[in-house]
């Protein structure tokens, strides 16, 4: 009984999580209509057209939005502001789909299989098939478009919340294909330490994932935490990461990320769990959009009960109507017992016993900062640490006085977050601009890796003559000398790096530092871009003749281009710097160039990146 | 509308009065069992004129009546004062009555008032009774300390202040407090009134230095003189001290501000 629990340390929180994992995950009928929010995304369809299930229906046009694709066939009703599920029930634009009962799909474009994809085309690509994560996509653009390194990847399956166990199902029934999208993850974002966290009380879903995950590299925990163990600021200091270096996935996320790289499959549904006063407590796979009446029907609700609450049994929160449909966010939905009449009562006056600010696990003083967010003195909020909170609601269920203090620090930190915006919006194309930027620079990506991969196989067929005389190696046209130039300048620098690293430590502090200017430098305009190309080509000339003297062959090391034997490598890389001496000579007066500016930028950013990553790895295998 | 969570994990404000009217029978009994049908008429009297100003004063507010009532403060102020002073009939009926109006209602009802009314309506009858040395009477107090130990340990009342008074009152025995530990009104003040929220430090530093403070203040006190009644002194210090919580508050709490 909730009323005999110690309320400071010794307190247990009931979890109420048995009676909805006692029946496997069901699949909920395909509704008659479903509601999208286009929250941060542009609509690409239009009242009245006939959409397939998978089709695309609204792209992102910010960093923060997701794709839309239609979870089911049918007809697009209507583009209109509807009631969302979020706490107080915002009105916000919604597509309105009708579905055919056809579920006519259309075909699925594969995905992008090239395991050198970089980290920002991955969390593009992701948010694209509609990925979400705790904010916005998946992977944070932002973060993506950055070179913070990764030390610490947490794939988050604590789920602590009372009543929720869709994460907890979702381990159980689908362990090997989660561990096939972790691998996934793995490999594209590289992180020095994966971590799969579980709370202790899944024993079913650890047993199929330790299964699932035998003969991994990465770890899987089993951590005793109370609630929230689930937030991720204190998971990540749990698990010993910084914020800065660390990044932290829901696994339902995780799940939907690697349908999206296997098999190019769009998020269209998500796990939900029906709970609270209901006759069979359960999971559903179901639609985003779909109705929340609809959904909590297939549990049959008890007829006494009043309401639906969306969320679990601390955060969650009233709907006031309960049309409003599902989104990637709605983990559960519980029917609400009515409360005994003596608690009805209004809220009361705070009596300042103190019980808020003795359980809130981030330390805050409640009682205070719900004064403040009652007073809409937001400044005085943060000062009071409301961007600390981590809106767990413990506080609000032990206030004797029954404050919605919740609900107060939610809003509060919804206003602090819009008017943020606002005041970004004063230069109103930022967000945009980033947007597109992220774009652009992914493309740049993308083609520099392409010409990069093309000139290394071209390089290397040109070094495997044997007879290849330094005046032949350059007797291509221009161009291509030129990207032979500048890959033999980054293979060169390379393994001039490994051998220093080699010698001593304290190189790959200032290889790292080389590398990250590289990287910012490669980032800049174009004109900027040509011009350090031409310096550093001229200088890579330098450094590869020098290497080619005097390289020893243990100092091969991995390099971007596809390794030939180490033998064949030495030849290589000597002949290519003779070659891209050569031709450095010849381009050394300001003479007007033969390649355009912005190939020379691209193979730069190619050369930084390869710097980059080399150097990282270094940084890697020192901290081992 | 309100946006009530599914769960709760302590007791409403309904339930902690309970309990804490609950703890307090033991002592009750005691009383009533050592000095009979005088004290229940005074129980009877003093909840009567608790109730019917309280229903006065959210009548004059405007405020609803019937949940304030079931709520149970003013019930619970009138058993305390019954327990502090069992003989004061009419005189303890009258004084809880105006603590009530002017100590709970005239700031605000719940959770508004600085001045706990149950050390008001003390002061306040003592201006008209004779004083008289209080006897020890270790019963009572066995009984009032095994109830607020029962609500320490289920988390209705903060142990800090009435532990620290307790623990200054321990430390200066050599110098004669000794007599204070027989005293029912001591528990009563401390275990009752000290963990009032609302005239006590919201922090557990705070209420520390708050318990402390009072602690010092009575024991100095009572070790100079050996004043007629511990409970009329403990009480006039709350008072004092109440005045001084915001202040407490200010200097504790700016250290958990994040700037
Ligand atoms: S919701 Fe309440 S208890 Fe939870 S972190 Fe925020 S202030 Fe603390
Ligand atoms: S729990 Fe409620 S009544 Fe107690 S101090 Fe916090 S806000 Fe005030």
């Amino acid at each position: 009984m909730s009323d005999f629990t110690l309320l400071p340390n010794g307190m247990k929180l009931p979890s109420h999580k048995q009676a909805s994992t006692t029946r496997p995950i069901a699949t909920a009928a395909l509704p008659a209509q479903l509601q999208l929010a286009l929250a941060g995304s542009q609509c690409c369809v239009e009242p009245g057209q006939r959409v397939l299930k998978y089709q695309l229906l609204a792209r992102p046009d910010n960093a923060l939005g997701l794709a839309v694709h239609a979870p089911t066939s049918g007809h697009i009703h209507a583009i209109a502001p509807y009631p969302q599920a979020l706490p107080g029930t915002p009105l916000q634009t919604a597509l309105l789909l009708h579905s055919d009962g056809q579920d006519e799909a259309q075909p699925l474009a594969p995905p992008p299989d090239r395991a050198g994809q970089s980290r920002l085309e991955l969390a593009i690509f992701l948010q694209d098939m509609g990925v979400t994560g705790q904010h916005g996509p998946l992977l944070p653009l932002s973060w993506a478009a950055s070179d913070a390194p990764l030390e610490l990847l947490i794939i988050n399956g604590m789920e602590s919340e009372p009543y929720i166990s869709a994460d907890d199902m979702l381990m159980r029934e689908q362990a090997s294909e989660l561990v096939a999208a972790i691998q996934l993850l793995q490999q594209r974002l590289r992180p020095t330490r994966l971590v799969l966290v579980i709370r202790h009380d899944k024993p079913a879903a650890i047993s199929a994932l330790r299964t699932a995950a035998a003969g991994q590299t990465w770890q899987i925990e089993v951590r005793e935490a109370p609630y929230p163990a689930d937030d991720a600021p204190l998971l990540t200091r749990l698990l010993g990461g910084t914020a800065e270096t660390t990044l932290c996935l829901p696994v339902a996320g995780v799940h939907a990320a690697g349908q999206a790289m296997q098999h190019g499959l769009p998020c269209i549904s998500r796990i939900v769990t029906l709970s609270g006063a209901v006759e069979h407590a359960q999971n559903i796979r179901a639609l985003l959009g779909s109705p929340a009446r609809e959904l909590l029907a297939l549990a049959t609700p008890h007829p006494y009960s009043a309401g639906i609450i969306h969320g679990g049994g601390l955060r969650g929160f009233t709907l006031a109507d309960d049309s409003v449909a599902i989104h990637q966010h709605s983990n559960g939905l519980l029917a609400a017992a009515p409360r005994p009449s003596s608690s009805v009562a209004a809220a009361q006056p705070c009596v300042r016993c103190g019980d808020c600010a003795t359980i809130c696990p981030s330390q805050l003083q409640p009682q205070e900062l719900y004064w403040h967010c009652q007073t809409q003195d937001l400044m005085q909020a943060q000062d009071w640490g409301l961007t600390d909170c981590s809106q767990c609601g413990l506080c609000s269920a032990v206030c004797p006085s029954q404050l919605p203090l919740l609900d107060s620090f939610r809003n509060s930190s919804l206003q602090l977050q819009a008017d943020q915006q606002q005041q970004q919006a004063a230069d109103s194309a930022r967000q945009r601009h980033h947007f597109r930027q992220f774009r652009q620079e992914r493309d740049k990506q993308e083609k520099a890796q392409r010409l990069a991969e093309r000139a290394a196989q071209q390089a290397a067929k040109l070094a495997q003559t044997p007879s290849a005389h330094p005046a032949s190696a350059a007797k291509p046209e221009p161009s291509a000398a030129d990207k032979q130039a500048a890959i033999a300048a980054a293979m060169a620098r390379a393994s001039q790096r490994q051998q220093h690293h080699q010698g001593q430590t304290a190189t790959a502090a200032t290889a790292e530092q080389d590398a990250r200017a590289a990287a910012i430098a490669a980032n800049r305009q174009a004109a900027i871009d040509a011009a350090m190309a031409r310096a550093a080509a001229r200088k890579a000339a330098q450094d590869a003749a020098k290497a080619g003297a005097d390289s020893s062959p243990s100092a091969a090391g991995p390099t971007p281009a596809p390794e030939p034997a180490p033998d064949k490598q030495e030849l290589i890389r000597t002949s290519m710097a003779r070659a891209a001496a050569q031709k450095a000579a010849q381009a050394a007066p300001p003479a007007p160039t033969t390649m355009d500016d912005d190939k020379k930028a691209l193979i730069a950013a190619a050369m930084a990146r390869a710097a980059a990553r080399k150097a990282e790895r270094d940084d890697g295998e020192q901290e081992t | 509308m309100t946006l009530t969570p599914l769960m709760r994990l302590g007791p409403d404000l309904t339930s902690r009065n309970r309990q804490q009217l609950l703890a307090l029978l033991p002592a009750l009994l005691v009383l009533l069992w050592q000095q009979g049908i005088a004290a229940l008429l005074t129980l009877l009297l003093s909840s009567l004129c608790a109730l019917l100003a309280d229903a006065l004063g959210q009548g004059l507010r405007a405020q609803p009546i019937l949940p304030c009532l079931r709520q149970g403060e003013a019930l619970l102020s009138a058993v305390l004062l019954t327990l502090l002073l069992p003989q004061a009939g009419l005189v303890l009926g009258g004084s809880v009555a105006v603590a009530i109006l002017l100590l709970r209602q005239l700031f605000g009802g719940n959770g508004q008032s600085l001045f706990h009314p149950v050390a008001g309506a003390l002061l306040l009858a003592a201006l008209y009774l004779s004083p008289s040395p209080a006897p020890a009477n270790p019963g009572l107090c066995l009984a009032t300390v095994a109830g607020a130990l029962w609500l320490s340990w289920r988390g209705i009342i903060r142990w800090q202040a009435p532990l620290s008074l307790l623990l200054v009152v321990l430390i200066s025995l050599p110098i004669g407090s000794g007599w204070l530990l027989g005293q029912p009104a001591l528990w009563l003040l401390a275990g009752w009134v000290m963990t009032d929220g609302c005239s006590t430090p919201v922090t557990p530093q705070g209420r520390m230095i708050y318990g402390q403070t009072t602690g010092m203040i009575l024991v100095s006190v009572a070790a100079l003189g050996q004043p007629s009644s511990a409970g009329l002194l403990l009480a006039s210090i709350l008072l004092l001290l109440s005045a001084a919580v915001p202040l407490l508050d200010a200097l504790t709490l700016q250290a958990k501000r994040r700037m």
